[in-house]
């Protein structure tokens, strides 16, 4: 009996060990790292609680060896139903943000979640006087016939995940498989552990699972993560050439030339914003980064100049800044810009008037580009299609970059308004 | 002869007149407009022997202008 006994022993606290130094790691490496996404938060204090359950069995292996009594039984047990069941807590709030709910899903699942938590915690304080789930007698711990019950929170949770992953339609099959084995080994954990009594078998069964949901969940949203960047650089890189329009560098330069007997001042002028409109379009194929506004307008400028020397007093521009004290990606206003002057004003005879205002608010910053051209009939125009490919791809960048929301309003003969907004937190 | 030259950039219209007064003969005459709209009104009813016209303007571009 003896040496059964110290074979668990052993088997237990080996697993303990390896799940401690295997979820350290984990966890060590989440804790450094400097950027975090909200998932890899959530993972991070889910594996801290999970280490920390895996410490506090292991000093009471130790300490069960010396005899620890009765009550000490009952104050250990309690602690570790109690850390369960928030490792399970923690759990969740990872898989609804991993698995990326609907805001109102997500809501209710938050609210089901913490409230079913408080219920079982204090069905784990009640069960030191009533011994629903265990007792404890001479030095030894016993399950009660109800103590299935203690695993309702898990079981609510497990099956929450395997449903919500296994219908989401955002998951890959690879990310909905991974969620259903972490769902199903704690079931044939407890059946292995019925044969095999006194092996810690579920907290193996823990350390498989987490390791799952970590190579294949976090590593997985790493990849994605990876490849929506180079996804972000090539949207960036296709704008950049698109905006370099041979129409526009042959015109400009062909103006400028003309210039040089009649005014050469005025194309020296029209030459450094060439130079200036230049620099800036070809420095963003290689700056990912967001850059300020101010360099954007910057950007801005040069091009409205060149734009009025082409077409002189029909294009007129005015400047309403109230704040320059943000970032936004390159490229992103002055396609905005560039489109209302050659689609909205140039469309009119007598041209038109091009208003950029920016201010902010208390949660944003914004930017808008207005103008009193020809306009256009927003029922026609679809932005999915490649006829838009620019306000599309900007609409993409900003909300990948920065989270930023773009919108646009026209009427016919009226003109058009297209505002963006940059939340504050994320600037 | 009478020659039509319409774009709507005037420095444009500057290098075309220039361009094209080099190769014509002297005694053409030269209708130069920045606006299509006004060289279309200003020269109806005369018979204009060659015209250049911008493909991209506004209202009135080199494509849609009325054969007559």
């Amino acid at each position: 009996m003896r040496r059964i006994m110290s074979n668990n022993a052993i088997f237990n606290a080996t697993v303990c060990i390896i799940g401690i130094l295997i979820l350290g790691i984990h966890v060590i490496n989440l804790l450094v790292k400097k950027e975090k996404r909200k998932d890899e938060k959530l993972l991070q204090d889910f594996f801290l609680f999970t280490v920390l359950h895996f410490a506090t069995y292991l000093t009471f292996i130790f300490l069960k060896l010396k005899g620890i009594g009765d009550a000490g039984i009952i104050a250990f047990y309690t602690v570790f139903y109690i850390m369960n069941n928030l490792e399970v807590f923690f759990l969740f709030r990872y898989a609804h943000i991993y698995i990326e709910l609907e805001p109102k899903k997500a809501k209710a699942f938050s609210v089901l979640n913490v409230s079913v938590l408080v219920v079982f915690l204090v069905l784990d304080l009640v069960n030191i006087f009533t011994g629903i789930f265990f007792t404890a007698s001479g030095g030894e711990y016993l399950r009660s016939s109800t103590m299935i019950l203690s695993q309702g929170y898990q079981f609510v949770v497990l099956a929450s995940i395997f449903i919500l992953s296994a219908t989401s339609k955002k998951l890959t099959g690879g990310e909905k498989t991974a969620f259903a084995l972490y769902c199903v080994l704690p079931l044939v954990a407890i059946v292995l552990q019925n044969i095999f009594k006194g092996y810690a078998i579920g907290y193996a069964s823990i350390i498989i699972a987490i390791e799952i949901l970590f190579l294949f969940l976090n590593v997985k949203k790493n990849m994605i993560l990876q490849q929506e960047e180079e996804k972000n650089k090539e949207a960036q890189i296709k704008i950049m050439l698109s905006q370099i329009q041979p129409h526009f560098v042959y015109n400009s330069l062909s103006s400028i030339s003309t210039l040089i007997p009649i005014d050469p001042v005025k194309a020296q002028a029209a030459l450094d914003n060439f130079t200036e409109y230049l620099r800036h379009n070809i420095s963003s194929l290689t700056e990912t980064r967001l850059i300020s506004f101010e360099e954007e307008l910057k950007h801005i400028e040069s091009y409205v100049a060149l734009e009025k020397m082409r077409f002189g007093d029909r294009v007129k521009v005015v400047y309403d800044i109230r704040t320059t004290d943000f970032y936004v990606p390159p490229l992103c206003i002055q396609p905005i810009v560039e489109n209302a002057i050659k689609h909205g004003i140039l469309k009119k005879l007598e041209g038109g008037c091009l208003t950029l205002r920016t201010y902010e608010t208390a949660d944003f910053f914004v930017v808008e580009v207005l103008d009193d051209g020809v306009g256009f009939c927003m029922e026609e125009i679809d932005f999915k299609g490649n006829r838009h490919f620019g306000i599309n791809n900007i609409k993409y960048r900003l909300e990948k970059t920065c989270g930023g929301e773009l919108t646009v309003l026209s009427e016919i003969d009226k003109g058009t308004q297209v505002t963006v907004r940059l939340r504050k937190k994320a600037n | 002869m009478k020659v039509l030259l319409v774009d709507d950039e005037q420095l444009q219209l500057l290098r075309l007149e220039t361009a094209v007064k080099k190769v014509l003969p002297r005694d053409c005459e030269f209708f130069s407009f920045v606006n299509p709209v006004q060289a279309a009104e200003s020269v109806a009813g005369q018979e204009i022997d060659l015209a250049f016209l911008d493909i991209e303007m506004p209202v009135l571009n080199g494509s849609s202008w009325p054969k007559s």
